[in-house]
C-alpha cells in the first residue's frame, strides 16, 4: 500500500512540475535582458582575460584555444540575436546589442590577440572596455 | 605509524577526489551570482555528505551488505530497479560530462584536437582501470587531484573578507525576491546536490568491500568520512569565494570550464594555470573512473552477481562489461559535442532526486540494531541522519520546478 502511495506521489511529480515551466516562460523583453547579460559577461570575461594576457602568465595553447572559445561564444550569441524578433518597444535596444556583440566578434577575431604585440594589445583592451561599458548602459536601459 | 599513515592517505584521496565538475562549475557560478552568501548550503551539503558517507562506510563493513542489495531489499524489485536505472542514466551522463570536461582542460593544455583528446583519454582510463587495482586506482587519482590545492591559495592570496565569509555559513534572510530568490534558491539546491553527489559515496561503500575492512578500521572510515569531506568542503567553497572576488564584480557568468580555470591561477602566473589544468584534468579523470565503476557495482550488487575491481575480470564478466560499456557509452554521448556543462547541471539536479531513495534505506539499515548489533547509528547520528533525509526531500522536490522556472540557473 505505502509503495503505491509512493509510487502515485512520484507520477503526479513528474506530471505537474513541468507545469512549473509554465510561469518561466520568457516574454521576449525577457529574453532580450538574458542576452544583454550574455554580452556583458562575454565582454567582460574578455576584458579580464586581456588583462591576463602575457607570456608570464598563460601558454599560447591556453591563449588560442581561449580566444576560440570566446569567439564561438560570440558567433552562438549573434545567432541567437539575429533569431530574436524583438517587440517594437525593445526594437533600439536589440539593435543596440547587435551592434555591440559585433564589434566584440570583430575585436576577438584580431590576430593580435594571440601575438605579443603588446602596444596593439592595450589598445585592444581599451576597445574591449568601450563596448563593455555600452553594454553596461544597455543593460541598465532594460 | 602505519595506521597512521593509512589515515592520512585516506584523508588526503578522499580529500583529493572530493572536487569534481560539478562542484567546480556550480560553485564558481553561485559565487558569481551571490558572492559569499550560499556558503550555508555549502556547510549542510559538507554535514549531509559526512553522516551519508560514513554510515554507508559503516554498514558495508558490519552489515557486509552493499548499496544497492540494500536498495532492493528495502525499496522491493520494482522500485528498486527503478532506482537502479536512475541511478546509472546520471551516472553515465555524469561520466560523459566529465570525459568531455577533461578533454576540454587537456585541449587548454595541449591545443590538440579536443574530439582526439576525448578519445584517447576514455582508452587511457579504460586502461588504467583494467590494470590496476582498486587501491592504486583509488590513491593516484585522489592524491593527484590534491593539485587543485592551487585554487585554494589562489582564494586565500586574493585577501578574501573572513568576517563575511563566517557570516554566509548562516542563511540569509530575507531572500531576494523575483527571479533573483529563485535563482538564488536554484544555486544553493544545486551546491547541495553537487556535494552529495550519490556516485561518490557508492564507490567509497564498495570500496570498503573490495578492500577488506572489519570493524576495526571503522575508526578510520569516521576520520576519512569527516576529516576528508571536511577539507573537500574547504576546496569547494574556495572556488565559490573565487566567484565572488572575481566575477561578482565584474558581472561574469563563468559559463566554461576555461574561465574557471583562469580564476584558478589569476592571482599568480603561468605555472599556477598548468597546476590547475592538470589538477581538473585529475579530478575529473577520477570522477569519470568513479562514475563507470559505480555503474557497474550498482548493477551487480543489486543483480546479486559477482562484482569487484580486485576480481579476475573472467570472475566478474558482467562486472567488467558493465563499466566498459559505461565509458562507450559516455563516449559517445560526450563526442556528439553536447556541452559538458549542460550535462553537469542536468546529472545534478535529477541525482538530487534520485537521493532520497538511496539514502533512506541507508539510514534504515544504519539504525537497524539486528543487522548493525553494537555499531549501530548513535542517537545522534539518528538525530542528524534524520534531519539530512528531511533535507534531501526538500530539495528533492524543488529541484526540478526550479530548474525549469530558471532555465537551469541562467540569470536574467
Amino acid at each position: 500500500m505505502r509503495k503505491h502511495v509512493l509510487l502515485g506521489f512520484l507520477a503526479s511529480y513528474f506530471l505537474t512540475v513541468p507545469l512549473a515551466g509554465c510561469s518561466g516562460t520568457s516574454s521576449n523583453e525577457g529574453k532580450l535582458r538574458s542576452e544583454v547579460r550574455t554580452a556583458l559577461s562575454l565582454a567582460a570575461e574578455s576584458k579580464l582575460f586581456l588583462d591576463y594576457l602575457s607570456p608570464e602568465h598563460v601558454t599560447e595553447s591556453f591563449t588560442t584555444a581561449y580566444v576560440r572559445y570566446l569567439q564561438q561564444q560570440t558567433d552562438d550569441l549573434m545567432a541567437r540575436l539575429n533569431r530574436m524578433k524583438g517587440p517594437t518597444s525593445s526594437q533600439e535596444n536589440l539593435a543596440e546589442c547587435i551592434k555591440q556583440t559585433e564589434a566584440l566578434r570583430s575585436v576577438l577575431s584580431s590576430p593580435v590577440l594571440i601575438s605579443e604585440d603588446h602596444a596593439r594589445l592595450i589598445s585592444i583592451r581599451g576597445r574591449v572596455a568601450e563596448i563593455e561599458a555600452n553594454l553596461k548602459t544597455l543593460a541598465k536601459l532594460q | 605509524m602505519r595506521k597512521l599513515l593509512g589515515i592520512t592517505l585516506g584523508i588526503m584521496t578522499a580529500l583529493g577526489g572530493f572536487v569534481d565538475f560539478g562542484q567546480i562549475v556550480f560553485t564558481m557560478q553561485a559565487g558569481a551570482l551571490f558572492g559569499f552568501s550560499l556558503l550555508w548550503a555549502l556547510a549542510l551539503g559538507t554535514v549531509a555528505i559526512i553522516v551519508y558517507m560514513e554510515m554507508c562506510g559503516r554498514v558495508a563493513v558490519v552489515a557486509h551488505e552493499p548499496i544497492f542489495s540494500i536498495v532492493r531489499a528495502k525499496l522491493g524489485h520494482r522500485l528498486g530497479l527503478g532506482m537502479l536505472v536512475a541511478s546509472n542514466l546520471l551516472n553515465l551522463i555524469t561520466c560523459a560530462a566529465e570525459l568531455g570536461g577533461i578533454s576540454i582542460a587537456l585541449h587548454l593544455l595541449t591545443g590538440w584536437s579536443e574530439k582526439i583528446l576525448l578519445l584517447a583519454t576514455t582508452l587511457a582510463l579504460g586502461l588504467i582501470i583494467f590494470l590496476l587495482n582498486f587501491q592504486w586506482i583509488e590513491r593516484i587519482f585522489g592524491l593527484s587531484g590534491l593539485l587543485m590545492i592551487v585554487f585554494a591559495v589562489s582564494a586565500v592570496s586574493l585577501k578574501p573578507d573572513w568576517g563575511s565569509i563566517g557570516k554566509a555559513l548562516l542563511p540569509r534572510v530575507p531572500l531576494p525576491q523575483g527571479h533573483s530568490g529563485l535563482l538564488y534558491a536554484y544555486f544553493a539546491v544545486g551546491i547541495f546536490s553537487a556535494l552529495l553527489m550519490a556516485y561518490e559515496v557508492h564507490f567509497y561503500s564498495s570500496g570498503a568491500i573490495e578492500e577488506d575492512w572489519t570493524t576495526r578500521d571503522l575508526g578510520e572510515n569516521f576520520i576519512v568520512a569527516s576529516l576528508g569531506s571536511t577539507l573537500g568542503a574547504v576546496l569547494t567553497a574556495a572556488l565559490l569565494v573565487l566567484g565572488g572576488i572575481i566575477f561578482l564584480p565584474r558581472a561574469i557568468f563563468p559559463d566554461s570550464l576555461g574561465i574557471t580555470i583562469l580564476a584558478g591561477a589569476l592571482p599568480f602566473g603561468r605555472k599556477a594555470l598548468i597546476l590547475a589544468l592538470l589538477g581538473v584534468t585529475a579530478t575529473l579523470s577520477g570522477a569519470a573512473i568513479e562514475t563507470a565503476l559505480s555503474g557497474a557495482y550498482n548493477l551487480c550488487q543489486f543483480l546479486n552477481l559477482a562484482w569487484g575491481k580486485n576480481l579476475p575480470p573472467k570472475k566478474a564478466s558482467v562486472f567488467t562489461a558493465t563499466w566498459i560499456s559505461m565509458f562507450v557509452i559516455a563516449l559517445i554521448i560526450a563526442g556528439t559535442g553536447v556541452d559538458p556543462l549542460q550535462l553537469v547541471n542536468i546529472s545534478i539536479i535529477f541525482g538530487m532526486v534520485v537521493l532520497p531513495f538511496t539514502y533512506y534505506p541507508i539510514l534504515r539499515v544504519g539504525a537497524d540494531k539486528r543487522m548493525m548489533g553494537r555499531h549501530v547509528n548513535s542517537r545522534v547520528v539518528t538525530i542528524v541522519g534524520s534531519a539530512v533525509l528531511v533535507l534531501i526531500v526538500i530539495a528533492a522536490a524543488a529541484a526540478i520546478p526550479l530548474m525549469i522556472v530558471t532555465n537551469f540557473g541562467q540569470p536574467s
